[in-house]
């Protein structure tokens, strides 16, 4: 029986389904990705990726927010799709302890949910 | 707590622990519906019955000789024995295990032992109490009121969407039941979203379409399509269903791509996998406790590969069941506790707050336990 204690690594799977129910959108409308591309890519680490694979994919979405408000992208396409990043880290620490880069990740994400408007 | 009017409340916990409320929900709810009972193939002859439990009501359903489908209090006029158990067959007439009074199959008092001993009895006027039984698209059901809507428009268009699954023809393949300590609207609230499930069953998310898992509401069910990726699964079990599963034949070609799940007022939930379909029926036994009964059909196919496949099947979903009964172990505790009151629904649990709309509607004041 698998259960709330035993789902081992399948557990961070939960992260998932805001992000691959949003993100591609985001990404697209702030011209930092193509939409089927970034569901594809998502659709790949739901199934072979390991929880550092999903975190490295969303810093780098960090990053292209980033490029998208250093360069006036969509305001509320980039307040949400930092809002959605943040809530990854938010709710994280209930499968694994929190790491140095979370940290670092969520302050800049919190600053981005504020300057994105 | 606030929240929009999109979202809504679920039921009080009063309404999972209250035994009035219980008792309520028998007479309102059970006694007033069409109930689930059984494959027509499991009662295709005459004198084969099926019994059953409604509202705690003892049910016999029965073929009669001229092949009229007739359903039968289980309880005989006597001394309240119950008169057959299980399933079976009866060559002539149903007999009463403890002093031997027998009925005909319309539930007529046929004959007595050592009748003389009771002169006042008048037999023509006793018969067991008879309740209305139909069949839908291969299922049998049993309603115990009069002022119900006739059975073939009682879940709207739920006939139409059902048929092509040609359910009559299918073969009963493995069945089972187990009981569990939870108020039966624990696992009938559980089985209605999808919103647990990328928590309670990772291995699920791979295997299904999360986005796309979408409830459709209709006139007293719900239906809810649970669409494949594309993409094998990282599981060898499941990779191996996904390479593997052939629809059966004549499946509809357009639920060839989902696990399809349904659910019928009040507690019968239908699962529909292109390679196998199963019943599962719950039954409440008391205030906290469920009986639940599930049936599998299939094609009959024989083939290594088609029962490798309903085996994988049978596997992948018996952990799903073992992962949601303990889901709900920890949700019947939290019902009792003295600080819960209500919860809030997303739009993921739209099936739920329907649900429990029949139940506000079924059995008013329901909700006024609530503060």
């Amino acid at each position: 029986m698998i259960g709330r204690h035993g789902a081992g690594a399948d557990r961070w799977l939960f992260l998932t389904p805001e992000v691959e129910r949003e993100v591609p959108g985001l990404l697209d409308r702030l011209d930092q990705g193509a939409r089927a591309m970034e569901e594809r890519r998502i659709e790949e680490l739901i199934h072979r990726g390991t929880i550092a694979s999903w975190f490295g994919y969303l810093r780098d979405c960090r990053a292209r927010l980033e490029r998208a408000s250093g360069s006036g992208g969509d305001p509320a396409a980039a307040r949400r799709l930092a809002l959605v990043l943040r809530e990854q880290y938010l709710l994280v620490p209930s499968i694994r302890p929190e790491l140095p880069d979370d940290r670092v990740e969520l302050d800049r994400l919190e600053e981005l949910t504020w300057t994105s408007t | 707590m606030s929240v929009t009017r999109s979202q809504g409340y679920t039921l009080p916990a009063t309404a999972y622990t209250s035994p009035e409320i219980y008792e309520r929900e028998m007479r309102e709810v059970f006694m007033r519906s069409w109930n689930f009972v059984c494959h027509v193939s499991d009662v295709a002859e005459p004198g084969r019955y099926w019994t059953t439990s409604i509202a705690g009501e003892p049910v016999v359903v029965i073929r009669d000789d001229d092949g009229t489908l007739r359903a039968l209090s289980n309880v005989c006029r006597h001394r309240a024995s119950l008169i057959v158990r299980g399933e079976g067959a009866c060559p002539k007439v149903l007999r009463c295990p403890y002093h031997g009074w027998t009925y005909r199959k319309d539930g007529q008092l046929a004959a007595v032992p050592e009748a003389r001993g009771f002169p006042d009895l008048d037999r023509e006027a006793v018969r067991l109490p008879s309740f209305r039984v139909g069949e839908l698209c291969g299922l049998v059901f049993v309603c115990m009121s009069d002022e119900t809507d006739p059975l073939d428009t009682y879940f709207g268009d739920l006939p139409q969407r059902l048929a092509p699954l040609r359910l009559p023809e299918l073969t009963v393949g493995r069945r089972g039941n187990a009981s569990y300590d939870h108020n039966w609207k624990v696992l009938a609230d559980n089985y209605l979203e999808g919103y647990h499930i990328p928590v309670g069953h990772p291995g699920l998310l791979r295997l299904l379409d999360y986005k796309r898992y979408i409830a459709t509401l209709g006139k007293r069910h719900a239906w809810i399509d649970g669409p494949f990726r594309d993409k094998p699964s990282k599981n060898r079990q499941e990779r191996l269903y996904q390479r593997l599963m052939r629809p059966m034949h004549g499946f509809p070609e357009e639920l060839e791509g989902a696990w399809t799940y349904v659910h019928l007022w009040p507690c019968t939930f239908i699962d529909i996998y292109p390679d196998l379909i199963d019943t599962w029926q719950l039954q409440p036994d008391g205030l906290r406790r469920t009986r639940t009964e599930y049936r599998l059909y299939h094609s009959g196919s024989r083939s290594v590969r088609d029962r490798l496949v309903r085996n994988i099947n049978f596997r992948v979903n018996a952990k799903v069941m073992d992962e949601d009964v303990e889901l709900c172990d920890d949700v019947q505790r939290g019902l009792e506790s003295r600080t819960y009151e209500r919860g809030v629904l997303n739009d993921n649990e739209n099936a739920v707050r329907n649900f429990h709309d029949l139940l506000r509607e079924a059995v008013p004041g329901i909700d006024d336990r609530a503060s």
